[in-house]
């Protein structure tokens, strides 16, 4: 009987036929396409499960479907298909969330009267294809390929509405800095395959495995400018990271995101909430052997991931309009991931993944929700007292917003809280990077837990400050369904990895740790190699886990500490925002508000580089090309010309000068073959 | 005692002399009167050479460049009576159509 | 009639150019090596000798002069062909060959 595997490709598949369907017979269709998506991921969605199924029955894959360049003695590319416990775990989420978003677009888009709808679920149909092919890849140049072509699908739907000013503006912003960081995920992609001669992730000829042996002394890799091994590894890590930060937007390429809120509120949960920002983070948790081989990267890793936590959630403090604070929240939570890889949590980072892309799709939906009923108009401060005439749409939101908070015993509590003691412990045994990653972390904590609650109060509670927040318009089933079956998850996903329970009580729960696990020996993917006691964060990265107060003290103490710092960001928001009429307490920051509110000024900033700096840059490189080497090309004519012009002046037609010429010539000849005959 | 190196030397100046005379002189006639000084210098060296190797045929072919001279001169002299009518003047310097 | 002046206009190139020529053909000849000179017989006179050959008697003349009379034919031929082309050089458009007679001549 034909195996899940062999379908593999049609999850990816599924949704690029929906693709071409809606490209060319959208307009035929009564919901323009969004039928044709919607069973497409239904049928990746159930194979994804199905494949989920039998990679826990213990198989895994790992195969070639087509061979683009075949070397001889040198690389190969190919595009194939890693099916193994953390891709699985990936199709299944991404699957799910697409189809949940498709459904939901009915509701946004077509109840709405949109127009356009063909290209828009054509769009969204193209992206699912290439981020569940970018999951399924087995090698880093098809990554990199997909990669670029969810960038792509980005922006095209952030500038779906592209005739109005701010979406095509926002768009190009986009895919400018995610292409920025890009460039050096292909510097280091080209790297790697000069130095391994593979990109395979997994298998016994996977870069990981090689690079390992390398460092271990047991094989001999080409290493360039002269570096060592170990540094050069360091090297190839941070260009990838490159891509990575780009389009997981961390600092400093974050500023993106922000902007990409004018696209449909479907897209920013689909794409920019739970799926293509967190191809950045998939990507280094699929390649995480190599980058435990580099202490460094981790730590920058780390750094990176727990700065942009704080920094954005700084951001969100302050934010007016709803999809705004969620933008934020969503660089900060993927500040966390990164944290989580960083300090050697790399079940804390998965699990942190699948947590967030269940509760932010549902926070973003939600927010898709109220923007329905208040007819597009985004800004908070326009709401007030929704819970009671959307009250599905609340206690979904209530859920999400419970869950980013961190609060027992949602979902986001589990997965923040190991993250934060993963850093903390690995932290502790050395590494004061780490520990400055959780504190910013930390405090990032009690941000969050503010915006989050200001947020909900400011939406759903209080009395309503406008017209249409008395009135709003009402949303259908399509728009209740995906919401209250994201609501259920967000509150009970953290069952599938309840560490702190375990290490108390002594009964098994960390399913999402086995599950991790599973994959074999000789692929290099499963948890122990990497983190086990044996495993290369113990032997390369020099990472040793210390439990100051005993294993269970420890935890806790973390799960208090976190869980009492979100409570307070709460409470906080509770006291100023819970009330029949609130104002903007956050006016009392003064010019800090402004800093906030500006980003940091960090849009000016990318400005200033690209026109300031870079443009003068690329001019005098213009003026150079031009006049050196345009001018020695034109200067090779120009001599010949002239040169031609005098020659030419010989031919005077006068008798006398050839007669000259000819005795000087005659005269030259003689004494030549004088010389030469021995004559003299 | 005069050898053949004297005879050799003097064609040598009187050729260079004939050759000067195509290079500097303007008027037609005196072009062709340089030309015959240099066919009078080869036929010195040929005669030169007849008389030091004791064989006749230098002066057969002295005398046939001879004859050939005064042909040459026969029909330059009608090329410059048709020079004379295009261009009105027999000045070698003035015609100059047949340059670039 | 103005007496002839020494041209003092004239291009050095044509100059140099034929005492470079005399230069290097001097040069050859002075340092050439001759053989020893073979000259005719005393008293051989060579119009005898052409006399002989014109009346097949070439033996009575020590000298070769067969070739003189090849060389006589040619001339013959070459002359005669190079007075039909002066003459048709010289040849106007209708038909006559001398000059008009100027009016005043010029001087």
């Amino acid at each position: 009987m034909t195996g899940a595997f062999d379908f593999a490709p049609a999850i990816a598949l599924l949704p690029l036929a929906a693709f071409v369907v809606a490209l060319f017979g959208g307009k035929f269709l009564p919901k323009r396409g969004a039928l044709a998506g919607s069973t497409a991921l239904a049928g990746s969605l159930v194979l994804s499960i199905w494949t989920l199924v039998t990679v826990a029955g213990g198989e895994t894959y790992n195969a070639d479907l087509y061979t683009f360049v075949a070397g001889q003695d040198t690389l190969t590319l190919h595009l194939g298909i890693l099916i193994d416990p953390l891709s699985a775990l990936m199709l299944v989420i991404v699957s799910l969330i697409a189809l949940l978003v498709f459904i939901f677009s009915l509701g946004y888009m077509n109840d709405e009267g949109e127009t356009g709808l063909p290209r828009y679920y054509a769009e969204l149909g193209l992206f699912s294809f290439s981020m569940l092919a970018f999951v399924l890849a087995d090698n880093l140049l098809m990554a990199f390929m997909f990669f670029e072509l969810v960038g792509l699908c980005s922006y095209l739907l952030i500038g779906f509405w592209f005739r109005e000013e701010g979406p095509p503006s926002a768009a190009k912003k986009a895919f400018l800095v995610t292409r920025f960081g890009d460039y050096f995920f292909l510097v280091g992609t080209v790297g790697i395959f000069a130095t391994f001669g593979t990109g395979m992730f997994a298998g016994p000829e996977s870069f990981p495995h090689m690079a390992e042996q390398a460092l271990a002394g047991e094989t001999s890799v080409t290493t360039f400018f002269g570096l060592g091994e170990q540094a050069w590894f360091t090297v190839l890590g941070l260009l990838v990271l490159g891509g990575v930060i780009g389009k997981s937007a961390q600092f400093p390429l974050h500023t993106w995101l922000p902007d990409a809120m004018e696209g449909p509120t479907p897209v920013s949960a689909l794409i920019h909430a739970a799926t293509m920002v967190a191809a950045g983070v998939y990507l280094v948790a699929r390649m995480y052997g190599f980058y435990l081989l580099s202490p460094t990267a981790l730590g920058v890793i780390a750094l990176v991931g727990g700065f942009t936590a704080l920094f954005a959630a700084s951001m969100a403090l302050v934010k007016q309009e709803l999809k705004q604070v969620l933008a934020y929240s969503t660089i900060s939570q993927y500040g966390y991931m990164m944290l989580a890889l960083g300090g050697g949590g790399y079940v804390a980072a998965v699990f942190h993944l699948t947590t967030h892309a269940i509760f932010k799709a549902l926070l973003f939906l939600g927010a898709g929700a109220v923007i329905i009923a208040m007819h597009h108009n985004e800004n908070m401060w326009d709401m007030g007292g929704l819970k009671d005439k959307m009250p599905v749409t609340y206690y979904a939101f209530l859920s999400g917003s419970l869950a980013l908070a961190g609060i027992f015993p949602f979902a986001g509590f589990w997965s923040k809280d190991e993250v934060l003691y993963e850093t903390l412990i690995h932290g502790l045994g050395g590494n004061p990077l780490l520990l400055a990653g959780y504190a910013m972390g930390l405090l990032a904590v009690v941000f969050t837990g503010f915006y989050t609650f200001r947020m909900v109060f400011l939406t759903f509670h209080g009395e309503p400050r406008t017209e249409t927040a008395e009135d709003p318009h009402g949303v259908r089933w399509n728009v209740k369904l995906p919401l209250a079956v994201l609501g259920i998850l967000a509150a009970v996903a953290g069952v599938i990895n309840l560490a702190p329970v375990e290490k108390v009580t002594g009964v098994h729960l960390t399913f999402l740790h086995d599950w991790l696990d599973k994959a074999p020996d000789s692929f290099g993917t499963a948890v122990h190699h990497y983190t086990g006691d044996h495993g290369l964060m113990h032997e390369f990265a020099g990472y040793t886990a210390t439990n100051p107060l005993g294993e269970t003290g420890t935890v806790l103490a973390g799960a208090a500490v976190s869980l009492g710092l979100a409570l307070l960001g709460a409470g906080l928001a509770y006291r100023l925002y819970a009330v029949p009429d609130p104002e903007e307490h956050t006016d009392r920051l003064g010019s800090l508000k402004t800093l906030l509110m500006n980003n940091y000024y960090q849009d000016e900033y990318q400005v200033w580089l690209a026109r300031d700096v870079t443009l003068p840059l690329s001019r005098a490189a213009d003026t150079f090309d031009q006049s050196v080497i345009d001018g020695v090309v034109n200067a090779t004519s120009s001599v010949s010309l002239f040169a031609s012009e005098r020659v030419r002046r010989i031919q005077s037609g006068i008798v006398t000068h050839y007669a000259t010429l000819l005795t000087l010539g005659l005269v030259v000849i003689l004494v030549v073959l004088g010389l030469y005959g021995g004559w003299f | 005692m005069v050898g053949v190196v004297h005879y050799l030397v003097l064609s040598a100046a009187v050729f260079a002399i004939g050759v000067f005379g195509v290079m500097a002189r303007s008027n037609a006639l005196m072009f062709l009167m340089s030309v015959e000084l240099m066919l009078n210098a080869a036929n010195i060296n040929l005669v030169a050479f007849s008389l030091h190797y004791g064989n006749l045929t230098g002066q057969v072919f002295a005398l046939l460049v001879m004859a050939l001279a005064a042909a040459e001169v026969a029909i330059g002299l009608g090329i410059i009576l048709v020079l004379d009518r295009n261009f009105g003047d027999i000045d070698v310097t003035v015609p100059t159509t047949m340059r670039r | 009639m103005s007496r002839p002046r020494l041209a003092r206009d004239l291009n050095p190139a044509g100059a140099v150019a034929a005492l470079a020529l005399f230069a290097v053909l001097a040069a050859v000849f002075l340092t050439a090596t001759f053989p020893a000179a073979a000259g005719f017989e005393a008293g051989a006179s060579i119009t005898a000798g052409i006399g002989y050959a014109l009346f097949d008697m070439a033996d009575q003349s020590p000298l070769v002069t067969e070739g003189f009379l090849v060389s006589f034919i040619l001339i013959a031929i070459v002359l005669d062909a190079a007075l039909d082309g002066a003459i048709l050089l010289a040849r106007r458009e209708d038909g006559s060959v001398l000059d008009r007679v100027r009016e005043g001549g010029d001087d």
